[in-house]
């Protein structure tokens, strides 16, 4: 099973298969409810690896995701549009958009071993537009 | 993979690649928000050793981070600028700024097997100067 994630807007991202590790998607409500709530939220949590490639080849499409953590709140850039693919056997099992996503946690560790970085990224849905988090699965690639 | 931290401002220092063994940078907001809010943090981790200098080095730059963490908050040399490079076979992969860091935790651990002892310090970019953070990358240098 592989995934893929596409972040789009200013400084755009593409995550493929080699660099994913785990999606993990929770659709949140007050777990104190009595009744359905209209108070849901959509999230996502990504984790993965930092390829890098050797001499720069390839460009390394996660420092985008570093910058967006830090762009403030008044700028257009903060809300971003995140699908992501969940893949296997040439069937997509799930694909999430989140068109107005904004990062909660970002989160990347380096150490002098591994060669390798990694990364965690939180994002959510703006609550108001929760309603456009669309999710869909089961066709063909 | 080599990981670089440098420290300007009141007395500035190099922590040496040798000593750095693991970085952690981070961006938090309050995980109960819901729209992207003013009240973000980012958050350097860095960790390292601290290697004895037998033959009587004269420069120990990891004791500069303690006396770093010490520095009362009324004095100018509590926030320093902060950079820390990641160089990966000649490709600088990361480089974080932090301009206006201050230091919210640091730890030495030291042991009578070791021969060498690990620090531990998380800074933090003073929290109304979130937008000069930089973050570099992808370029070739050492």
């Amino acid at each position: 099973m592989g995934f893929r994630v596409t972040i789009d807007g200013a400084g755009p991202v593409k995550l493929s298969e080699q660099c994913v590790t785990s999606v993990e998607f929770f659709s949140e409500i007050p777990k104190d409810s009595n009744a359905r709530a209209t108070d849901n939220g959509t999230a996502l949590k990504i984790r993965g690896k930092m390829l890098f490639s050797l001499g720069a080849e390839a460009e390394d499409a996660t420092i985008n995701m570093a910058k967006w953590s830090v762009v403030p709140s008044e700028s257009a850039d903060a809300y971003r549009n995140v699908k992501v693919d969940v893949v296997a056997a040439n069937q997509v099992v799930r694909e999430y958009t989140l068109p107005n996503a904004f990062v909660m946690e970002y989160e990347e560790s380096l150490d002098d071993e591994t060669g390798v970085g990694e990364f965690y990224l939180h994002v959510k849905q703006k609550k108001d537009l929760t309603k456009l988090t669309s999710i869909e699965g089961g066709f063909s690639e | 993979m080599s990981l670089r931290v440098t420290v300007n401002g009141a007395n500035s220092f190099e922590v040496a690649k040798d000593c750095v063994q693991k970085i952690k940078f981070r961006t938090d907001i309050p995980l109960d928000s819901n729209a992207r809010t003013k009240d973000v943090g980012s958050t350097l981790e860095i960790t390292g050793k601290i290697l004895v200098a037998t033959d009587g080095d004269p420069f120990d730059s990891t004791r500069q981070l303690a006396l770093w963490s010490v520095v009362p908050a009324e004095d100018a040399a509590a926030y320093r600028q902060v950079e820390v490079e990641i160089i990966n076979a000649g490709v600088v992969e990361r480089k974080y700024s932090f301009p206006r860091a201050f230091v919210v935790d640091y730890k030495e651990d030291f042991s009578n097997s070791d021969g060498i002892g690990q620090f531990t310090i998380i800074i933090k970019q003073k929290k109304d100067k979130l937008d000069t953070i930089a973050i570099e990358g992808g370029y070739i240098g050492a």
